[in-house]
């Protein structure tokens, strides 16, 4: 696919795609490094012992989600307003990123909790709301696909995706406005990390890690939407035109 | 795409094998019921809850190695889910120039 000769143009993506490759790289030298960090430089945690480790795949995966959603809150907003088929492109890229990590939250967190609560699923306030905001950007894909046109589709999904980031600000401060059982944020309080400084750095590189993970498979996510509404764009013309030459780049 | 999902094969064993071989720092600890006790009883003098002590049990170990072993697998399912997507665009893209 070196978009010379194909029919596609696949010049512009060239960048996104090497992007991409070396973002991917870093992430798995960050990730080997952390994984280090996690099991063999982070102290057992005194009251939780081993389980709290779990809170180096926990936290970074909700730190991820939200990001995620951010983006498509945010691109989504750009899509209505601009119609750019990018930003829709990005905006489903990020939103699949989005649910594939909060579904990680989802499930690392009971895991958690049984040890931690003695139970595996409480229904208080931050649990609750970060489930609510799975469904909702579970809903985003279903509404994509519910409509006979695929612009009016992608137009609801965008509404959604931008109203379903309201949840974002109302979980992480769900702690602090009502009583409850998730615990307090370690890191970024006002008086400073309340945990010792090993976990704090391997919480650290942790996010690192993950962040550049959700970068290079948003790239390449977004680098195969791209393409394929190239070819689509492409048949439709052909389709249109049965006799015109199908060997023209279609820039979408 | 052979090497790729080889290497990518490679990595997650890599990657899920700390999971498997943790050093048991735990099994160090202060036992749970030692630690707990006066607390208990310091609870039970000034009318509040006692605080709960997580047990350092072997199903804490398993807990650990199945959040890490199902976080992998699912980012490692989408990887995969990415490729096959990526490789039918290539498909895609071949058989339009054929055309």
């Amino acid at each position: 696919m070196n978009g010379t000769n194909a029919p596609v143009d696949t010049g512009s993506l060239q960048g996104v795609r090497r992007w991409s490759v070396g973002l991917g790289f870093l992430a798995a030298t960050t990730l080997v490094l952390s994984f280090w960090m996690i099991f063999f430089y982070a102290p057992t945690e005194r009251e939780m012992g081993i389980v709290q480790r779990i809170f180096y795949v926990h936290v970074p995966s909700a730190w991820v989600a939200f990001l995620a959603f951010g983006i498509v809150a945010l691109c989504s907003l750009g899509y209505l307003w601009l119609k750019d088929e990018r930003l829709d492109a990005i905006a489903l890229a990020s939103a699949e990123l989005g649910v594939v990590f909060t579904t990680i939250v989802l499930i690392t967190g009971p895991l958690w909790g049984k040890i931690a609560w003695g139970a595996w699923w409480v229904w208080e306030p931050r649990l609750t709301l970060t489930l609510l905001l799975w469904f909702i950007y579970v809903g985003y894909f279903i509404l994509r696909g519910a409509t006979d046109s695929p612009e009016r589709g992608k137009r609801f999904a965008a509404i959604l995706g931008v109203v379903g980031a309201v949840d974002i600000p109302l979980i992480h401060l769900s702690v602090q406005w009502f009583r409850s059982q998730h615990p307090k944020t370690v890191i970024m309080n006002p008086e400073g990390p309340t945990a010792a400084p090993q976990i704090v750095q391997t919480l650290l590189v942790s996010l690192l890690a993950f962040t550049l993970l959700f970068f290079s498979l948003l790239l390449a996510r977004y680098l195969v939407e791209r393409l394929q509404g190239r070819i689509d764009a492409l048949r439709v013309a052909a389709t249109l035109r049965p006799g015109a030459p199908a060997s023209r780049g279609v820039s979408v | 795409m052979r090497p790729i999902r080889i290497a990518l094969l490679a990595l997650f064993a890599l990657l899920a094998t700390p999971a498997a071989c943790a050093p048991p720092v735990a099994a160090q600890a202060p036992a749970p019921t030692q630690a707990a006790a006066p607390a208990a009883d310091g609870a039970a003098q000034t009318g509040t809850l006692p605080r709960y002590t997580p047990p350092r049990t072997l199903r804490a170990y398993a807990h650990v190695f199945v959040a890490f072993a199902v976080a992998w697998v699912l980012l490692f399912g989408y990887v995969v889910f990415l490729s096959r997507k990526f490789r039918r665009v290539e498909e895609q893209v071949e058989a339009l120039a054929r055309s």
